[in-house]
C-alpha cells in the first residue's frame, strides 16, 4: 500500500513539475518577447498587403516602457508615414486585471480620443497584426500543453479558455533565447489559418530580437511584414512620456 | 489690431532666427469635394452647396532642441462662392523649455471634452457650415489666434489658453446653406453672410479665456474647466444688427472604462453675461448642459457610441414672459434633449469604412443623419461618399430648419 502512496506521490509530483516546466517556457517566452530590457525604442516599417498584393507602407516610431515584467507596461506609436496619418499618436496602456487603455491623437482636430478596447483580436492600424501580437497575448488567457519538442524548439499548444476566433495555437518556441519562432492558428476543423513569423532576430544591446515579423492571413490571402531597426533599449524613458503631453506635443527626444 | 501684428512679427523672427530646411518635414494633400443638394429646391437655388479644390501644404520644423513649428496653408478654388482663397489653416510654434510647463503660440486649432460632436466645455471655434456641407470632418473646427501655457504639477495636467484675437463659429448663414431666420419669418439664402456680425474689439477685457485641469486616475480621465468670453454664435439685438454676447462658462467631465467600453460624462454651466434674469428676449438664456455617453466593440472592428445630451434652460419663465408675441411659436423647449448614434464598421484591412452618424432630439421632434462610406485606394488615395439629411416635424427647429440642405457628397483626396 505504502509503494502506492509512493508511486502516486511521484506521478502528482512530476506532473506538478512538468507542467511547471510548460508555465516557465511560456513565462520566459512572453518575457523574452515583450519585456525585453527596461524599455525600449524602435522604428517600424510596416507592409501591408492585400489579396491584389498591392502594398500600403506605415513607418512607425514605436516607445515602451515596462512597469511590471510580465505584466503592466505602456506603449506609444507615433505615425511618421504615410502622409494621411502622419504626426497621429497611439497610446495604450497595457492592464492585467482589466481592459487596456487606448488612445488615438488626431492632429488635425487635436483630439484625443479613447479608443474601445475589448476587442484585442481586432486588427492593428489595419495591418494582418492584431493588437495582441502587437502587445502580448496574456498568458491566463490560454491553457499551456508542451506537445513536443526537438533539439531547438520546444512546440507548445495554447487553448484558449474564452471562446476565440481560433480553436488553438502552436507556438515553436527557440530553445536557446525563449522567443517564439512561429505561432500557427488553427480553426475548428484542425486546419491552420494564420501564421505569425518571426524571419530575422539579431542580438541588440544583449537582448535576442525580433527585426523582421510576418504576420501570414493564409485564408484571406493577405500579409504583413513589419521591419524594425534602430531598436534600442533601456533609455530610461520617464513614465510620464506615456501621457496625454505627449500625445498632444511628441517627445521628440525619443522619437529621432 | 497692433496686437496681432505684434504678434505675427514675433512669430515670424522666431521662425526665421532657427529654421532650416533639412530640419523641415513637407507633406500635404490635394483635395476636392463636391455636394450636391436633393431636397426640394424652394429656398436652397443653387445646383451645388460644395464645390472645391484645395490644396494644403504643412511644413514642420524642429527649430531647437525645445522647440518646433508647424504651418498649413490652404489654398482653395471655392465654386459655389465663386472665388480664390489662400488661407493660414496653421502656424505655431510650440516652445517646451522645461519639464514644468510649455506654450504653444500662433494660430492653432484646439479641442478638448469628452462628447462625440457635442461640445459643452469645449467653447472653440466651429465651422458648421463645413460640416453640413460635407467637407471633411477636420474643418469643423476652426483655429484660433492663442497662446496656450499647459504646466504639469504632479500628475495634473493644467492648460490655460488666452485667446487676444476673436474667431466666431461659422454658422449656417446663408451663403451657402438656407436656414429659418425667426425675425424675419422666412428662410434665407443670399449667398452671402446674412448675419454680418460685429465682432469685439481686441481688447484686454475682451480677451477670451479658457482653462483646463486635467488628472487621468488609473484610466478615470477627470477634467474640470473654465470659460471667460463670449458666445460664438451671432446674436440678434433690437435693432436688427448682430454681434456677439458674453458668457462664463464652468464644468467638469470623466472619461474611463466601463462595461467592456469606454463611458463619459459631462456637465457644464453656461452663465449668460449680458442677460443675466434671462429677460432679454435676443440674449441666449443661461443653461445646465448634460452628457452622457457610452461606445464598445459589438463585433469586430464594428464599434457603436450612443450618447444622451440635456440642456436645461436657467430663466425659463423670464424668458417666455419676455417674449414677444410674435416669437412665441419658435420658443425654445425648457429642456432640450437630444440623442446620437453612432455606427462604424471597418473591413478589407481597415480600407473601407462604413460609418452613420446620427442626431435625434426627442423634444424638438427634428434631427441629422449622416451615412458615410470611405474607401482608401493607396497610401494615397482616398474617397468619401455620403449624404447629410436633415429632418424634423417642424420647419423652425435646429435641425429642421436644415432641411432643404440635404445632400449628398463626394469628396477625393490625395495625400503626399
Amino acid at each position: 500500500m505504502k509503494k502506492i502512496y509512493l508511486i502516486l506521490i511521484l506521478i502528482l509530483l512530476g506532473s506538478v513539475t512538468f507542467s511547471a516546466n510548460v508555465d516557465e517556457i511560456i513565462k520566459k517566452a512572453y518575457n523574452a518577447a515583450y519585456y525585453a530590457g527596461d524599455d525600449g525604442r524602435s522604428t517600424v516599417d510596416m507592409e501591408i498587403v492585400d489579396k491584389n498584393k498591392r502594398i500600403r507602407k506605415r513607418r512607425i516610431i514605436m516607445l515602451r516602457k515596462d512597469i511590471t515584467d510580465g505584466k503592466e507596461q505602456m506603449y506609444y506609436a507615433y505615425f511618421k508615414e504615410p502622409s494621411d496619418v502622419k504626426n497621429m499618436v497611439f497610446m495604450v496602456h497595457k492592464n492585467t486585471k482589466k481592459d487596456d487603455d487606448r488612445w488615438l491623437y488626431l492632429p488635425a482636430l487635436d483630439l484625443v480620443k479613447r479608443i474601445a478596447s475589448n476587442d484585442k483580436r481586432s486588427s492593428f492600424v489595419g495591418s494582418d497584426f492584431t493588437y495582441e501580437d502587437i502587445s502580448g497575448r496574456s498568458i491566463e488567457e490560454d491553457v499551456h500543453e508542451l506537445t513536443g519538442e526537438d533539439s531547438s524548439y520546444y512546440i507548445i499548444k495554447n487553448t484558449p479558455k474564452n471562446l476565440e476566433d481560433f480553436a488553438y495555437y502552436v507556438t515553436y518556441i527557440d530553445k536557446k533565447n525563449y522567443l517564439p519562432i512561429k505561432a500557427e492558428y488553427y480553426n475548428s476543423t484542425g486546419n491552420i489559418y494564420r501564421r505569425i513569423t518571426a524571419e530575422k532576430i539579431e542580438v541588440i544591446d544583449g537582448f535576442p530580437t525580433i527585426t523582421i515579423m510576418k504576420a501570414d492571413e493564409i485564408e484571406k490571402g493577405t500579409y504583413t511584414v513589419n521591419k524594425f531597426s534602430d531598436t534600442v533599449y533601456n533609455l530610461g524613458m520617464e513614465e510620464n512620456i506615456f501621457t496625454e503631453r505627449y500625445l498632444r506635443r511628441p517627445p521628440r527626444k525619443w522619437l529621432r | 489690431m497692433k496686437l496681432k501684428y505684434f504678434f505675427i512679427f514675433f512669430l515670424t523672427f522666431q521662425w526665421i532666427s532657427y529654421a532650416s530646411l533639412e530640419d523641415t518635414e513637407f507633406s500635404g494633400f490635394l483635395e476636392s469635394a463636391a455636394g450636391k443638394p436633393v431636397a426640394s429646391k424652394e429656398y436652397q437655388q443653387e445646383d451645388f452647396n460644395l464645390g472645391e479644390i484645395r490644396l494644403q501644404l504643412q511644413a514642420d520644423t524642429l527649430l531647437t532642441d525645445t522647440s518646433e513649428s508647424r504651418f498649413k496653408i490652404h489654398f482653395y478654388r471655392d465654386e459655389v462662392l465663386e472665388e480664390w482663397k489662400l488661407y493660414l489653416r496653421e502656424g505655431y510654434i510650440s516652445y517646451y523649455p522645461s519639464y514644468f510647463y510649455e506654450i504653444k503660440a500662433g494660430r492653432q486649432v484646439l479641442t478638448w471634452g469628452t462628447g462625440d460632436l457635442i461640445f459643452i466645455n469645449d467653447r472653440f471655434p466651429k465651422d458648421y457650415e463645413s460640416f453640413y456641407s460635407g467637407r471633411n470632418m477636420e474643418y469643423l473646427k476652426v483655429p484660433s489666434d492663442a497662446v496656450k501655457i499647459s504646466f504639469f504639477p504632479q500628475k495634473y495636467i493644467v492648460d490655460l489658453v488666452i485667446i487676444p484675437l476673436f474667431t466666431p463659429n461659422k454658422v449656417v448663414n446663408g451663403e451657402r446653406l438656407t436656414f429659418f431666420d425667426q425675425s424675419s419669418g422666412d428662410f434665407v439664402y443670399t449667398g452671402e453672410d446674412y448675419f454680418n456680425a460685429d465682432e469685439p474689439s481686441t481688447s484686454l477685457d475682451n480677451t477670451q479665456l479658457a482653462v483646463r485641469i486635467k488628472k487621468n486616475i488609473e484610466g478615470n480621465e477627470i477634467a474640470l474647466y473654465g470659460y471667460r468670453g463670449f458666445y460664438l454664435d451671432p446674436n440678434p439685438s433690437e435693432d436688427g444688427e448682430y454681434y456677439y454676447s458674453k458668457t462664463n462658462v464652468f464644468g467638469a467631465s470623466w472619461i474611463g472604462s466601463a462595461l467592456d467600453g469606454i463611458a463619459n460624462s459631462e456637465i457644464g454651466y453656461e452663465d449668460s453675461r449680458d442677460d443675466r434674469d434671462g429677460d432679454d428676449p435676443y440674449i441666449t438664456n443661461s443653461y445646465l448642459k448634460f452628457l452622457v455617453g457610452y461606445k464598445r466593440e459589438m463585433g469586430r472592428d464594428f464599434t457603436v457610441g450612443v450618447q444622451y445630451y440635456l440642456e436645461h434652460m436657467l430663466d425659463y419663465d423670464n424668458y417666455r414672459e419676455s417674449l414677444p408675441e410674435s416669437f412665441s411659436q419658435y420658443a425654445r423647449h425648457k429642456n432640450r434633449s437630444m440623442f446620437a448614434l453612432r455606427l462604424s464598421k471597418l473591413m478589407m484591412q481597415q480600407k473601407l469604412k462604413y460609418e452613420l452618424f446620427t442626431f435625434y432630439s426627442p423634444t424638438d421632434e427634428d434631427g441629422y443623419i449622416n451615412p458615410d462610406i470611405s474607401y482608401k485606394w493607396s497610401d494615397g488615395l482616398s474617397t468619401s461618399l455620403g449624404m447629410n439629411i436633415f429632418y424634423g416635424k417642424y420647419y423652425y427647429t435646429d435641425f429642421a430648419q436644415l432641411k432643404d440642405n440635404t445632400n449628398v457628397y463626394f469628396r477625393i483626396r490625395y495625400s503626399f
